[in-house]
């Protein structure tokens, strides 16, 4: 099959034009990308899309009610409202870094949740 | 003059505003050679919207990773600690005066800091709907996007469960996502015009992504609710007049409405200071080191011009901060006949509008409104220096170009057209 | 039970002046309002316009008492610390239909005792006020009309009197009053209180026809009037410095353009019967007609500067005019209807024509000693020298945090608004005591900070924050 995708990775918005098969997960023919992270994205897009996951968790022992979190690669999209149930759950004690690992291998994706902001 | 030698109050550049642009120009200001720089910023952090844009999408061009907001933020923060950068929290400035600021803070109270250059930095603010005129009740649940944005991600409190968003710019997409992944049901965004204000990739990662419905040509014509908002009346406009069209009509039920209208450069210090402002960028005119017509007063990010992109702010303010520098130390390039700058054809506005012909230039512009292949010529007098066929151009996407010196020598203007 | 002397009903203008009048004698008083905060609606939502009431109808109650009040000014805002300036009004002709109608107006004046309205040229006026339309033939000029703060005001008034020991119940609907023998006895109220009394004084304005019809005396019926307003930026291009007045019609008195006393340009109102009381909605077509009207008389008029739009219902009475009534066969009740768009001025005149009213008809009621006239607003740190804003820094470091950047007010004013007497309790209480949040960005920047300010300062919650009345949250709590 022939499916258009734009690409989010930057602003140019480049649309790809991919051929294959998403259910085997090849793909015959990909164009239309103006970089290399344009062809990374349009396979992930075209066999399984991917994204990162940002939101915010609770603290404990600062000013700031709230600490920025990420998660440090892009996650499969139908985990994000999973994660986000997770991501509630947390709260976080003063200090913290950005960039701590606050969850190791985020519902199991590989990537883990981290601090992107920080408190002090 | 004995006073200010006495206090400990003098610096090389003043830089009013703690956000992306003036942190990044502090940056460039102490590698430009500066002893001694001090930012004053309002809120009690250093990093400006930053810290309340949580969202990834930033650093891609300047650290060639995607970060968070608040990531980005923190790169900067630290550098301008290493560098020594002096920086004043949760401090107005009151005042542009002759080579200094009037500030107040609740720690020093009123202060009076001089500098040899002051870079202007106080970032923009969002239309509101008193500005687009929305008629209908005054209820409670109308925010602006920014302003939910800081209720949500910086005083964690939810502003509403059922939201309808007036206005497709990156914030207000960004908040139809964010509201949605915190459990809000987001019913459409409607947009006035008949394209996206904001990127594409935003209306694919934000919109799409969660089956928003994005209205085209469609705007809010009436408010409901006398105490919270109750619903909000939508209809499609003519797409020429933007006029709303009778009968199309239709009520969606929600209890609130944030509005994602536009962005204004925040020049109200400027222009009592005597900064010349552009009319159509609402910032203030610069030169190419983003120096205004007070030649001690510079200014960079989006006080200059609404940005899509903070990378782009950050090496606009990088510039400008070492610009600055140079101008307090007297090394700064200069000429007595500076040349305009003018946008041609489907070119809305050039930033900088003037320029020195003896120095390298970058152009940044925005065309008025969205076409495809097209053609980019850039004109130096009567005569073309560059040209190139362009795919797609977009109002929401800033586009740039440079010049050399050497194409500037004894011409009167440099033109940017697309065609 | 509660025991009172005089039950106010309604805290607008008039109640609020109704209470500064009573608070000088030595009567208990209990002003009972159904919104959260004093001033009103009517009151709140007009032309903030102090009038001199060279137009009324001369020989009315409503002529005598707002002409009798204008003079009244100068002192009322000095000793409650209100902004009011006296920048006198303008009534420019552009043809001859309109020139032909100045000597009528005129003569108006004079019979409404307002004699220091003067003739001006076509050039005088153009003087005056270069922004007129150059075909200006001449007009009047009205030296003593003035703008007002007009929440201040209200406010103002109410502060004072809650200082001098009169009792506020907000939030508050008055449901019934109780008749004995002749005489009022007791008001209800809808908490499910009865508040004995021996006067009653119905100063609720839009919907005073409602609280006569509690004791029958509803002769008349109260139509909402729905006035809708353009407030400009103060950068905005074209201003004027006097209030611009058109020459009014058979049908209206038409819309004016002036500056409001903190520097923003005011360009209004509309005129449309209504049925719903509660509409205060403003709508494309009014606002529409407001542009062209004003456009007239100030061509280069920029409305794109607009920074909101509020639209304001005036209490139209049926029969017209201005009423104070008081009933043989109903004893210590005093009906006041027909207050509308001269009530901000009449208001402090209402208040000592219905006091004497009472007194002429036997209240005994002994002059306060003890009563201070004198209230001390927040500080307007703005508008401070440098020492002295150096020396309230040094004494309270919260006036050092700006909180609202477009009107520069710090943290230390809301603090103080809140605290008060009769403080701000909701986001537009503090708007309309500080005017956080009335500026350019409209609360963009300071509504979340305001909002966590008071939620600290009252001991609420975020999600208990309100625009206004209950019902108006701002938000609905804590995220996590």
């Amino acid at each position: 099959m022939e499916k258009k995708i734009i690409c989010i990775t930057c602003p140019k918005g480049c649309v790809i034009t991919v051929n294959g098969d998403p259910e085997k997960g090849t793909i015959d023919s990909l164009e239309g990308n103006e970089c290399r992270r344009g062809d990374t994205y349009a396979r992930n897009e075209f066999i399984h899309p991917v994204r990162i996951l940002t939101s915010s968790v609770k603290t404990e022992g600062c000013a700031a009610p709230l600490m920025a979190v990420r998660t440090s690669a892009p996650i499969p999209k139908e985990l994000l409202f999973a994660g986000m149930e997770e991501i509630k759950k947390i709260t976080v004690k003063a200090p913290v870094a950005v960039g701590d690992v606050l969850v190791e291998n985020f519902l199991g994706t590989g990537a883990n949740l981290v601090a992107a902001g920080s408190i002090e | 003059m004995g006073d200010r030698l006495m206090n400990n109050n003098m610096y090389d550049v003043i830089i009013v505003g703690g956000g992306p642009a003036g942190l990044a120009a502090a940056v460039g200001a102490v590698d430009g050679g500066a002893k001694r720089v001090l930012i004053a910023e309002r809120d009690i952090s250093l990093g400006g919207i930053l810290e309340q844009c949580i969202h990834p999408g930033f650093g891609l061009k300047h650290f060639g990773e995607e970060l968070t907001g608040p990531e980005y933020a923190r790169r900067f923060i630290a550098q301008v600690k290493e560098k020594g950068v002096e920086f004043k929290l949760g401090t107005m400035v009151l005042e542009i005066g002759d080579h200094c600021i009037t500030g107040v803070n609740s720690t020093d109270g009123l202060f009076t800091a001089y500098g040899k250059s002051i870079v202007l930095a106080m970032g923009c603010r969002e239309r509101t709907r008193g500005a687009i005129m929305t008629p209908g009740t005054r209820p409670a649940g109308v925010y602006t996007a920014g302003a939910a944005q800081r209720l949500i991600n910086r005083q964690n409190t939810m502003v509403g469960k059922k939201v309808v968003i007036l206005g497709s710019g990156d914030i207000g997409m960004i908040m139809a996502r964010r509201m949605t992944l915190e459990g809000a049901k987001v019913l459409a965004v409607v947009e006035i015009m008949d394209y996206t204000a904001g990127l594409t990739r935003n209306r694919v990662q934000c919109l799409e992504d969660f089956g928003i419905p994005l209205m085209l040509s469609h705007t809010v014509v009436q408010i409901k609710g006398n105490r919270r908002v109750e619903g909000v009346v939508v209809a499609a406009v003519d797409p020429a007049t933007k006029k709303p069209i009778a009968g199309t009509e239709q009520t969606f039920e929600c209890d609130t409405l944030l509005l994602s209208c536009g962005l204004i450069p925040e020049n109200e210090l400027s222009r009592e200071c005597g900064v010349a402002l552009s009319r159509i960028t609402s910032g203030p005119e610069v030169n190419q080191f983003m120096q205004t017509n007070k030649e001690y007063v510079f200014a960079c990010g989006n006080v200059v011009h609404v940005n899509d992109l903070v990378d782009n702010v950050t090496e606009e303010s990088l510039r400008t901060g070492r610009a600055a520098a140079q101008y307090a130390a007297g090394t700064l390039p200069k000429c007595d006949k500076e040349i305009p700058t003018v946008p041609q054809g489907n070119v809305r506005y050039i930033c900088p509008q003037r320029l020195v012909p003896n120095a390298d230039a970058r152009l940044f512009f925005r065309a008025a409104s969205p076409a495809k292949n097209v053609t980019l010529n850039v004109y130096a007098g009567e005569n073309k220096i560059y040209t190139k066929k362009l795919i797609r151009i977009n109002p929401g996407e800033m586009e740039s170009v440079d010049v050399k010196a050497e194409a500037m020598a004894g011409v009167d203007s440099v033109r940017v057209e697309v065609i | 039970m509660l025991k009172t002397d005089v039950v106010i009903i309604g805290a607008g203008a008039v109640g609020s002046a109704l209470a500064r009048e009573f608070s000088k004698y030595r009567l208990d008083v209990t002003v009972v309002e159904k919104n959260e905060d004093v001033g009103g609606d009517s009151s709140k939502s007009n032309s903030a316009i102090i009038h001199t009431g060279y137009d009324a109808a001369p020989g009315t109650l409503e002529s005598q008492l707002v002409v009798a009040a204008n003079p009244m000014y100068d002192k009322i805002v000095s000793d409650l610390d209100v902004p009011f300036a006296r920048i006198g009004a303008i009534l420019p002709a552009f043809n001859d239909e309109q020139y032909e109608q100045l000597p009528a107006l005129k003569h108006k004046a004079m019979k409404n005792r307002v004699y220091d309205v003067e003739y001006k040229t076509g050039e005088q006026l153009l003087e005056m006020e270069p922004q007129l339309n150059p075909e200006v033939r001449g007009g009047l000029y009205i030296p003593r009309e003035s703008i007002i703060d007009p929440f201040l005001f209200c406010i103002g008034m109410a502060e004072n009197a809650a200082d001098n020991g009169v009792h506020f119940l907000l939030g508050t609907k008055v449901t019934g009053i109780d008749v004995e023998n002749g005489a009022v006895c007791a008001v209800k109220t809808d908490k499910g209180q009865t508040i004995q009394a021996k006067y009653v004084i119905n100063a609720a304005g839009l919907y005073c026809d409602e609280v006569a019809s509690y004791v029958g005396k509803n002769d008349y019926y109260v139509n909402p009037r729905k006035g809708q307003f353009y407030i400009l930026d103060k950068k905005t291009s074209c201003r004027v410095g006097m209030i611009v007045l058109p020459i009014p019609t058979k049908i209206t008195k038409g819309k004016l353009i002036c500056p409001t006393i903190h520097g923003n340009m005011l360009v209004g109102p509309t005129a449309e019967d209504l049925q719903d009381k509660t509409d205060k909605s403003t709508n494309t077509e009014g606002l529409e007609s407001i542009a062209n009207d004003i456009r007239k008389m100030v061509p280069n008029v920029n409305l794109r500067d607009t920074i909101t739009q509020y639209s304001g219902l005036r209490a139209q009475r049926n029969p017209e005019g201005l009423n104070i009534d008081m009933y043989d066969d109903l004893a210590g009740y005093v009906n006041i209807s027909g207050v509308r768009s001269t009530g901000l001025t009449g208001s402090v005149a209402i208040a000592k024509y219905v006091v004497d009213m009472l007194l002429e008809s036997g209240m005994k009621a002994e002059f306060k000693t003890d009563f201070n006239p004198i209230r001390h607003g927040t500080p307007h740190f703005v508008e401070l020298s440098d020492e002295e804003k150096k020396e309230l820094i040094a004494r309270d470091p919260r006036y050092g945090n700006i909180v609202c950047r477009c009107e520069t007010i710090t943290e230390g004013q809301i603090c103080d608004a809140i605290h008060r007497t009769l403080g701000a309790r909701s986001v537009d209480g503090v708007k309309r005591r500080l005017r956080a949040g009335m500026g350019r960005c409209q609360g963009g920047f300071c509504g979340p900070k305001v909002i966590e300010i008071l939620a600290r300062e009252l001991g609420i919650s975020v999600a208990e924050v309100c625009k206004n009345d209950p019902g108006s949250e701002m938000t609905v709590g804590n995220l996590r």
